[in-house]
Parts: structure tokens; sequence; C-alpha cells
């Protein structure tokens, strides 16, 4: 009777050893993937932002003339960092030799080497408390300029010497400021107030890049997010969220100028068109809209021309070197996304399938270039 | 008898075992050895109990063996049932749900002293807000509990947590009982805690309980990798906490008129830590809750057929969510402010059609409101009725319970749509038979089918469209074996149940991010499969009367697979869901001594969707290990308990990136008057 007793203690006891083994150190480094090759261009950055408060954005490489796609660039590049490439990546852009990456939950600005995605500098919100909660970035005369929902009402634009990589000047700007765009010598950037639903901003603030200070605001819509420039002096802003109008700023008379009617989240423009994509969450009926720039004409029919199906397209960039255009698929926000390449005239030429989490940004870049330039 | 009123008294020492587990403990209560192991009698009464012929798979901790479970709340104690994942975001301030058999933890019907505890906003109870030292019996149902004598409410979730206050007893020759407890540890923890019982008039009782708890609640946890080696200290994760309970009741449980009437209170402020991503390891928001309800119940017996039980509630609950880093308009910052209001009543009539045969109707009326000092928000009211049909049929060797609840729900709203009129019907059906006489085996199933409305959240706090959420439902089917056996004589006996299942969930709501940070779509669109067996092992020994043993084991295997369609994970595992998880519990006597310890293990899980080596999260598991000593100074008791939580100081996550406190220690004095 009495080791009846002890051996269920026993038995449980080394099965307690035996499973308090299997906990195994897994170290994961994805292989690269094979994609199509394509001779007519030479390469991006990717970035996945991630999901919010996972800690997994991803930096990938897309060599299109080799056609190895790269998963986690940064990662490998900088196993130092501590906890990775971190969270919400926001935007990222290329300026000279350098990537910067606007990490917005991370409350932080990577700025790497574009050819080895090694760390250079990072600027935290020990470097300036407006990094935290930063969103866009975009680049002009040596400088780089960021925006910033910041910590407080008002929202901020931050000038970074491309040089020295420091904080030069800040400028308050309206609430929640979002993209912004250099023309001329002045920047604008769209505020959208998002943070008081009833109270929306409806501005693009326009600050003087001499006195960089704010000299006007031009009311637009409420909730502005995107802005984007052409090459003829005009502004193209639409408001968070996919709506109906295209809003056009001349930049001569800092006036809202015209409006076009199309289904739009983002876009991009090359050139004189614009590539535009509209999304209704959930509901699978995306618009895929060219819009001519010169006479403010909607392109009739689709830009997506063989049917391809989208989940949830979240990014859009087209390639200047060959204009095959990039739209990346977000999917359900928490399975890897696809990014999708089509040539130029709209058919599917290649996918990549198992991005990272929620990709969205495109920066191209030609690693294989000279170095140092 | 009633079986949910039932209550034993047991022994000189005043241990209850949970209603259910009754028939098995009085075989246990005519101990010879009463007198001169009254102090082993706490832990040899309060082993896991069930009764053979329970038609749902029921799971209990009561008495002593809750009491020293190595536990802060009642989130903790859950921890060794199986089937069930506790989704712990970390330390003592830290949300705890529970997930039962993978349907998601807004499917749990959490029921204190037989009234759910709602929350119309978001579907979630907190777990950790409960505290141990004025709780008897926790008991987890899959499905339902199938008494007849409850309200329709009790039938509508599709698993079911009783927390069951602890209920006065006297003896003859006093009229009063005094628990206290302080306890302090790790994180700046300081508890104490009073419970007062006091016979007022023959049958009357009244009881008071209060207690406090503060901590900082700081520790330091530990990131690794190849090329770093970080020790982080969780910050703003304190916590300063209140609760009163106020209870009044008659104590002739089994005369034809029994009631009670009872006042919970229960403030807290709180720090969110938040998740610890890179660069961030600091997050300032603070939380701040406020939960108040009043309950009674009154139940006649008017013959030997027919009884009423009449029941009624009202609760109201404040939110208040701040956080400095969001500077609305006007800089003010983001302070969120919600209030809930809840009117419950129930009525429920028992008709006993034969010897072992009862039926009821059971008639529910709940009221839902909701404030908020959002933008835009539109003020739901929530009218829901619910009506039941409930049998129990019991044989000697065979019981079998069922019941069609009725769900009828109209809400409205200040301004724009409201979701649209439901009217529900969903049935519940369950059995147990015991084929042999001479085997203490018996064999059971059940079949559920039950859905959860959408929350107020899902509806109204998101993108407009949402109100066309369509309520999310689960099935389940389930096949289980009981078995136990007690050794005469020696205070011995083994028990085991193991249950393999099958559930469904359908128009799982989902969220999903749209235009910014504030906005979320709310879409019906997932669709579950769970797969799954647990077991449960649990066993009482005492050697030559001087070493008294119990313990459990239990193990669970999940394969809960997303069946959506058109998404890449199809088939894979979902998020959170070990296939493997487990716990074993040993707890010891010696004299006035005790050793206790405990082991929970969750085996690889996966953070997102899909199965892929940059969602895989490791195996986890915990040892704890208390010591206790009890001393005795005439009429008075006196426990002296040390505590050790993660012995082998284990860095883990049970949410991602919210991590779990590493070893830490805790110091419990109780004294008993």
């Amino acid at each position: 009777m009495k080791q009846n007793l002890w051996l269920p203690v026993c038995l449980y006891l080394a099965g307690i050893l035996l499973i308090a083994a299997c906990r195994k150190e897994r170290d994961w480094t994805l292989p690269p993937q094979n994609a199509e090759k394509d001779t007519t261009s030479t390469g991006f950055y990717f970035l996945n932002e991630g999901g919010w408060g996972y800690n997994n954005a991803t930096l990938d490489y897309f060599d299109t003339h080799s056609g190895v796609y790269e998963r986690d660039v940064f990662t490998k590049a900088n196993p130092d960092a501590v906890l990775g490439l971190g969270d919400t990546g926001n935007d990222m852009g290329v300026y000279g030799s350098k990537l910067y990456v606007v990490m917005n939950w991370s409350k932080k600005i990577e700025i790497l080497d574009a050819r080895t995605a090694r760390r250079i500098k990072v600027l935290t919100d020990q470097t300036h408390k407006a990094i935290e909660n930063a969103r866009s970035i975009t680049f002009a005369n040596g400088f780089a300029y960021l925006s910033s929902y910041t910590t407080s009402e008002k929202g901020m634009v931050l000038e970074i010497d491309t040089a020295t990589l420091n904080v030069t000047r800040t400028v308050e700007v309206g609430r929640q400021p979002d993209e912004l765009t250099v023309a001329g010598n002045k920047l604008y950037v769209a505020n959208s107030g998002g943070y008081s639903p009833a109270n929306l901003e409806r501005t693009v603030s326009v600050i003087d890049l001499s006195a960089f200070k704010v000299i006007k605001a031009i009311s637009v819509a409420p909730n502005l997010r995107r802005l984007k420039k052409d090459g003829n002096g005009f502004l193209y802003i639409c408001p968070w969220g996919t709506t109906g109008k295209l809003y056009v700023v001349d930049t001569k008379t800092d006036r809202l100028a015209d409006s076009i009617n199309v289904m739009v989240e983002d876009f991009t423009i090359v050139r004189d068109t614009a590539y535009i994509y509209g999304t209704d969450y959930g509901g699978g009926q995306h618009a895929y809209t060219r819009v001519d720039l010169k006479n403010k004409k909607v392109i009739p029919g689709s830009f997506i021309s063989d049917g391809t199906k989208i989940t949830m397209p979240y990014g859009i960039a087209v390639d200047p070197n060959n204009g095959s255009i990039y739209i990346a698929d977000a999917r359900n926000y928490s399975e890897a996304g696809d990014l999708y390449c089509f040539n130029a005239y709209g058919k599917l030429k290649s996918t990549i399938w198992k991005t990272g989490i929620i990709p969205g940004h495109i920066a191209f870049y030609n690693r294989n270039g000279s170095p140092g330039r | 008898m009633n079986r949910f009123y039932c209550w034993i008294r047991c022994s000189g020492v005043m241990v209850f075992l949970y209603g259910i587990g009754c028939i098995n403990a009085r075989a246990q209560t005519h101990d010879a050895v009463r007198a001169k192991e009254l102090d082993s009698v706490l832990i040899r009464s309060g082993k896991t109990v069930f009764a053979l012929n329970a038609t749902t798979p029921v799971q209990t901790l009561s008495g002593s063996r809750l009491q020293q479970l190595n536990s802060f709340s009642v989130a903790d104690a859950l921890r060794y049932f199986s089937g069930v994942q506790l989704k712990d975001y970390g330390g003592i301030g830290g949300l705890k749900t529970l997930n039962v058999r993978s349907l998601g933890a807004q499917h749990l019907g959490v029921f204190y002293d037989g009234l759910q505890v709602g929350n119309a906003q978001n579907g979630i109870v907190d777990l950790g807000k409960f505290s141990l030292d004025n709780i008897d019996a926790l008991s987890l149902y899959n499905s339902q509990n199938t008494s007849p004598l409850q309200a329709a409410r009790n039938f509508g979730s599709a698993a079911a947590l009783y927390i069951k206050s602890k209920q006065p007893v006297f003896e003859p020759h006093k009229n009063f009982h005094i628990n206290g407890a302080f306890k302090t540890g790790s994180f700046g923890f300081i508890n104490p805690s009073l419970h007062w019982q006091q016979q007022m008039a023959a049958n009357i009782a009244s009881t008071v309980s209060i207690e406090t708890v503060n901590a900082h609640g700081k520790y330091k946890t530990r990131y690794q990798k190849r090329a770093y080696d970080t020790t982080i200290v969780r910050q703003n994760a304190d916590v300063a906490s209140q609760r009163i309970e106020l209870a009044m009741q008659d104590l002739e449980k089994d005369a034809a008129i029994n009631w009670k009437i009872q006042t919970y209170f229960y403030n807290a402020e709180r720090g969110l830590p938040g998740a610890i991503v890179a660069e961030r390891f600091y997050n300032s928001q603070r939380l701040w809750d406020r939960n108040f309800f009043t309950q009674g119940m009154l139940r006649k017996q008017f013959n030997t057929r027919y009884q009423l039980l009449l029941q009624g509630k009202y609760a109201n609950d404040g939110t208040r969510y701040l956080d400095t880093t969001i500077k609305k308009i006007g800089g003010v910052p983001l302070d969120n402010r919600y209030r809930q209001q809840e009117y419950n009543a129930s009525l429920v009539n028992e008709y006993r059609v034969a010897y072992g045969w009862n039926v009821s109707l059971a008639t529910d009326w709940i009221v839902n409101k909701m404030q908020a000092n959002l933008d835009n928000f539109v003020y739901p009211v929530r009218n829901t009725g619910l009506v039941a049909v409930v049998t129990e049929l019991k044989r000697e060797r065979f019981t079998a319970a069922g019941n069609l609840l009725g769900t009828f729900i109209r809400e409205k709203v200040r301004s724009g749509t409201a979701a649209g009129d439901r009217n529900v019907l969903t049935p519940a059906i369950s059995a147990s038979w015991r084929p042999w006489d001479h085997m203490p085996i018996s064999i059971r199933s059940f079949y559920k089918r039950i859905f959860r409305m959408p929350t107020f959240n899902d509806l109204y706090y998101t993108i407009i469209g949402s109100v066309t959420l369509k309520p999310e439902y689960t099935t389940q089917y389930d096949i289980g074996l009981q078995y136990k056996k007690s050794f005469a004589g020696s205070g011995s006996g083994i028990g085991a149940q193991a249950d393999v299942y099958y559930n469904d969930i359908s128009n799982k709501i989902i969220a999903i991010p749209a235009n910014n940070l504030f906005r979320w779509s709310m879409i019906n669109m997932g669709k579950v499969a769970v797969k799954g067996m647990d077991l449960q092992l649990t066993y009482a020994a005492s050697i030559r009367q001087q070493v008294f043993l119990n313990g459990t084991v239990t193990y669970s295997y999940q394969e809960a697979v997303n069946k959506t369609p058109g998404e890449r994970s199809y088939d894979q595992q979902i998020p959170y869901a070990p296939k493997h998880s487990g716990s074993a519990t040993v707890q010891t006597a010696y004299r006035n001594w005790g050793l206790n310890y405990s082991f929970i293990y969750t085996g690889e899980r996966y953070m997102l969707p899909e199965n892929d080596p940059q969602n895989y999260l490791e195996p986890w598991y915990t040892h704890d290990l208390s010591l206790t000593k009890k001393f005795r100074f005439k009429q008075a008791y006196a426990v002296l308990a040390l505590e050790v939580n993660n012995l082998l100081n284990q860095y883990y996550d049970v949410v991602v990136n919210y991590p779990m406190p590493g070893r830490n220690y805790l110091v419990k004095l109780a004294f008993k008057l």
C-alpha cells in the first residue's frame, strides 16, 4: 500500500523533469527567398510596420537584379541592437548613403548605412523629446525633416542635418501632423488632429525654411494625412481613411486649387501620374486608379489590368527605373504580408509571398552600387 | 436536499466543501482520529472533489487546498485547472482573464455567489481583482452548472466560473468568527485583510470582509540574445486597491425560506506598464476601477414539490483611463471615463415532477447602460430578456439535464443606429451514466450551443458599420469518463476525469486596425475548431495517519486551429493556444507543518496566426513552493506561511512583451479567532 502512495509522486516528479528539459532556445533567421529577377532595376528596402506592441517591425531588402529577397536585414546587420528594430515602423527614406527608419512606438529614428544596413546613429526621445511619436520623414537640401505628433498638444517638425545627424531646428505645427514635403523654399505638412475626433484639424501648415517658422495654414479638409508633390509645384493631399477626394494645393499661391473625385487611401506620384489605391476595410472592394496630374483628370479603369486580388493594400510604390508598380498587401494585419509587382501595363509580374507583418514602405536603393559614392 | 445550497460542516475546524462535493466529503467527516489530527484535517478535507454523477465537467478548488496554493488572487488559483489558459499581463496589477478550451475569455461567465458579474463594455472580467481571502470554493464548469434552481443567465455562457464566498457556520458555543491575514513580500506587496462573521440572531448572520492591496509592482526582467544582455525593471506597475463586502443572510440553508443580501465594493488605481518593446521600457498610462454591486436572493419552498427563487442585482462600474502622452485639443490629456450600470432581476420556479426529476422555468431581465466621455459616444442601452426551460433527471445510475434558453435583446442608442434586435434559441443537453454498481466509473457527455453578444466596444466604440456585427457562436461536444475510489479507513482515495471534446467557434469577432489608432473595424470573420482532451487526476493519502498528502495532476491537449477560409494560417494553431499544457500540485502535512509544491507548464505557442519561427513563443513552466506552520493558542489559530514563486527564476511572457515576474517571495500571517 505504501509504495502505491509514493508512486504517483515519483511519477510526476519524473514527468516534470522531463518536460522541464524541453525549453529550447530558438534563434530564428529566415533564409533568403528567391523571386523573379529583373535586370532593368536594382533593388529596394522594404519596411514591415509590425503589429502594435509586438515589437516585430522588420526591414527587408529585395535585390531585383539577382532576385534575392532577404528578410530582416536589420537584425542580421545589428545583432547588438537591444530588442531589434522595434515597434511600428511608420516611414523610411534613403538620402545620400543613409537609410532613415522612423520607428513610431519604439521612439527612435534608426540611421543606417544604406549599403550594409549597419547602424550609424540612433536618435531617441533622449536626443529630442519630439522623437516620441514621430511619423513621417522627407529630405531636401542636405536636411531631413521629420514630423511628430509629440506628447504635447501641437505637433512638431524637426530638422536633422544629414551630415552631423543632429537635430538642428524645430518648429511647432498643427495637431498630429503626418506627411510632409518640401517644395521650393517651403515645407508643407498635413495636420490631422486625429486625437480629437470632434475637433479635427483641416489645414496644411506652410513653413518657411529660411526662418523655420510657420508662415501660413492652408485650409483643405478635416483629418489630413497624405501629402505628396508633383514636378509642377502642386501638392496632392488626402485625409485619413479612404475618401472620395484628392485635394490639390498650388504652391505658387498656397491655396486649395482643385479637388479630384477619386477613391483614395494612399498614392504615389511618378512624373505626371498619380497611382492611387482606395480600400474599404473588411469589405474587399478596392480601387486602383491613375490620375493624369497635368489635366487633373482620372484615367478611366483600374491600373491593375489582370484582375489580381489583393486582400488589404497597405503600401504602393513605382520603381523609377522601369515603371514597375509594387503594392504591399497587409492581408489581415496579423499574418505575414505579400508584395505584388506589376509591370507598367498592370499585369502581375511577380509576387513575394510572406514578407513581414503589415508591409507598407518601399525605399528604392541600389545596395550593389559604387560604395561610398 | 438541494445540492446547490448544500454545505457540509466537517470536523472541529470549519472547512466547507462546495455543494457538489458533499457526497464525497461525508465519508471523510467520520474520522476516528478527528481530535488528535485536528491540524491535518485541513489538508485532507480540502482535496479536489467531484460528484460521480455530474453531467458536465467541473473542477473545484475549495477549503484548505485552495488556501494553500501559491496564489495572489482567484486568477492564480485557476491556473491549476485543466483545459484553461490564464491570460496574464504580469505582475500584481496586470489584467488576468481565463480562456477555457480556447473559446476565448469573453465566453466565460463569472458568477459571484450565484449571480453573474457582467461587463457589457468589453465582456471581460478581471479575475486578478478577486482575492482568495474570503473565498470558499472556485468551480469551473465546462458548458454549465446544470442545476435547475438557477437564473436563466447561468445557462448563457460557454463555460462558467462559480466563485463562492465564505459561508458562515457557527458552533453552538460561539457566535462569531474572525479571520485576519497579513501578506507581504516582493513587489512592495502589502495586503492586510479581515473577515468577520457574526451571528446576529438564532438564524441570521452578518459578514464583513475588508481588504487592501498596495504594491509598487516593480520587478526585474531580462532580455538576452547572443549580442546583448539587458536587465529591465518593470515600471509603472503599482497598484492600490480596497475592497469591502457586507452580507446578511439566513443561516438555515435547508429551511423553507432562505435569503441573503450582499454588497461588494472595489476601488483600485493602477499603472499600466504596457508592452516592452525596443527603446520603450516605460509607459505611463494609468487606470482607475470602481466596481460596486449589491445583490440579494430569496428562496421559498411552498410545498414538497414547488419552490421559487427570486434574485436581484444592481451593479455600477466606473473606469478611468489616463494617457498623458496623448494630448487632445486644448492640451488636455486623453482621460477617458466609462460608466456602466446593470440592473438584473431573475425569477426561477422549480417544480419537482417526481422523485429525482425537477423542472424549472427561469426568467431574467437585464438592463445594461453605458456612458463615456468619448467624442461622438452613442450611450447604448441594452435590454436583455432571458427565458430558460430547464430539467434535470436524477436516477441512481443515470443523470440527465437539459435546457432551452431563449435570449431576446433590444438595443437603443442616443444617436446613430443601434444594433438590430436579437431573438435566439439555444439548447444544451448533458447526461451521465454509471454502467456498473460495483465500479465507481461513470460516462458523461454534453452538447451545448451558445453565443456571446458583441460588446458595446465591438458595436459602438469603432467605425460606423460595426452595428451589423453578428453574435459569436460556440458549439461544444464533449464526452468523458470519471473514476473515483476511496480506500476505506486509510483516508486515501483517487479520482480521475478524462474528457475529449470538439468546439466550434463561428462568426468570431475580429478587430481590424483601420483609419487610425483610435478607430478599429470590427468584423465577423473568424472560424476556429478546437479538438482537445483534458485529464485530471487527484489523490489523497495518509501514511500511518501521520503524514497527509494530496495532489493533482492535470494535462491538456488542444488542437485549436484557424478555419477561416482564405487565410494563410488556415489549419494552423491559433495564437496563444498551447498544444500541451498541464499542472501538478502536491500538498503535504505533518503535525503542524505543511509543505506545498506546485508546477505549471505551458507548451510552445505562437503569438500570431502563422505557425512560423518568428512567431514562436517558448514553453514556460514555474515551480512554486510554500511552507506553512500552524500555531494554536486555546481557541485561536495562527498560520505562518512562506512562499517562493517561480523558484528557478525563469523569465517568460504569457502575453508577448508583457514579462512575468522572476523569483518572488511572499510571507503570510493569518489568524483565526
